[in-house]
């Protein structure tokens, strides 16, 4: 809406008096210009922050190349902080979230905090929804049977892990990283099967909460 | 320019397909939104309930003033609150951090300012009598009525934004709409008792922000 109220006023501007056209021009092409040196500048890195703003106003090539860019970005944090079966979801259910929230993002501000707080908070749903299906267990194709590659794959999800009591950490690391059924995690650790479902849902519950109140893992 | 070839993605298809122009938010026009809506309330209120009968004694005495100012207080810090939470880069709650505490001090303070007032007067007459339930109860009610709206605005501002802590900014929320409430049915509530307000009026605030931060997050997940 406050695009077509600047576009009308372009509009006017440049109809009202032939004579300042010259002159309207030049301002334009200065103030495109400050645009692209303060886009360089580290405030947006990598354009994302010009793309947005382009996208707001309804411009469907940037929009395009914005989330093609921020699709292997978000990859790259979910895969540092869930387990591999669950980063594909949350990284959809973040650019669908990205999509609909596109009008909550300033073009004043810097993108990056903006973007960074919506994919912390989608990790943080993640945890939470993976703490109320503690009991469910990895589809089989989706498990990964190396064990050490998937751990450390996940390493800010590993350091936080190390914060909880080791009884839950391991169940964790056994059904939802390493893809075991709940009962031979109970054989492995020797905990009952009721107990390695409360020590899942209580363990994931326990990350959401940490996360949620700011210890970040990096 | 040379074409970039892009490997189709459904989703970022169905995305880009779903692409309207947007207005960024801006928590001022949030705010006068919210704002206008407390004055219509005002109006309203006074206009079917009417302003306490002794208004012009009411305003010589420190006790009116000191209940309507803190209640405008609370419920401003609330509300503002509400409307930073509402932008995903607030996180960390860096910038509410002292927002909070400013709310957190804000009630305690009150308290104390009623509790100093009320020891300067002069003898008191029984609880129960001081506490006046039926009014009380009105107190309650009325309270609860003019934040109802309330809110339902800001519910609907949440669900336009979109807070990474959707609890506590359900919270604010509750505290925000229940304190602007209170400070409108101030107007013509002829109580200016502080054990009286902390009482009815506390309770009354925190009724709605419990509910508030019970019903709430479900309604703005996102």
């Amino acid at each position: 809406m406050a695009g077509t109220q600047r576009n009308a006023g372009k509009v006017a501007a440049m109809n009202s008096t032939a004579a300042l056209q010259p002159l309207y021009a030049a301002a334009m092409a200065t103030a495109r210009l400050a645009t692209v040196i303060a886009g360089a500048a580290d405030s947006d890195p990598h354009g994302w922050g010009a793309m947005m703003a382009a996208a707001q106003a309804g411009e469907a090539a940037p929009y395009r190349r914005l989330l093609a860019e921020l699709r292997p970005w978000l990859l790259r944090y979910f895969s540092r902080r869930l387990p591999p079966s669950a980063v594909e979801d949350a990284v959809q259910d973040t650019l669908v979230a990205i999509h609909t929230k596109r009008h909550t993002w300033d073009p004043a501000r810097p993108f990056g905090p903006w973007l960074a707080g919506i994919a912390r908070y989608k990790w943080i749903d993640r945890l939470r929804s993976a703490s109320r299906h503690a009991a469910d267990e990895l589809p089989e194709t989706l498990s990964t049977p190396d064990h050490e590659a998937a751990v450390t794959s996940a390493a800010a999800l590993g350091g936080l892990m190390a914060t909880l009591k080791p009884a839950q950490a391991e169940v964790i690391r056994l059904v939802k990283i390493d893809g075991l059924s709940i009962e031979e995690a109970a054989a492995r650790t020797g905990q009952s099967v009721a107990l390695v479902k409360v020590n899942i849902h209580r363990g994931l519950g326990r990350l959401a909460r940490l996360v949620e109140s700011g210890n970040d893992a990096d | 320019m040379p074409t970039e070839i892009m490997p189709r993605d459904p989703l970022i298809d169905a995305l880009v397909a779903d692409l309207a122009v947007v207005r960024p938010r801006r928590w001022t026009r949030e705010a006068l939104l919210l704002g206008g809506l407390v004055a219509v309330e005002i109006l309203l209120f006074v206009a079917i309930r009417g302003v306490r009968p002794d208004m012009p004694q009411a305003m010589d005495g420190m006790a009116f003033w000191w209940k309507a100012a803190s209640l405008l207080v609370f419920a401003g810090l609330s509300a503002a609150a509400v409307l930073v939470s509402l932008d995903p880069a607030v996180t960390t709650a860096r910038r509410l951090a002292p927002l909070r505490r400013a709310l957190a001090l804000a009630a305690p303070v009150a308290l104390v300012l009623g509790w100093l007032i009320d020891a300067g007067a002069a003898g008191s007459a029984a609880l129960l009598a001081r506490l006046d339930w039926r009014d009380g109860v009105d107190c309650l009610a009325n309270v609860a009525i003019l934040a109802l709206p309330l809110v339902a605005m800001l519910a609907l501002l949440m669900r336009r934004g979109a807070s990474t802590r959707p609890a506590q900014t359900a919270m604010a929320a509750g505290l925000a709409a229940a304190g602007f409430g209170a400070f409108i049915f101030a107007f013509h509530c002829s109580h200016d008792d502080p054990l009286y307000v902390a009482v009815w009026y506390g309770g009354a605030v925190l009724m709605v922000a419990l509910l508030s931060r019970l019903v709430l997050p479900r309604l703005v997940r996102w």
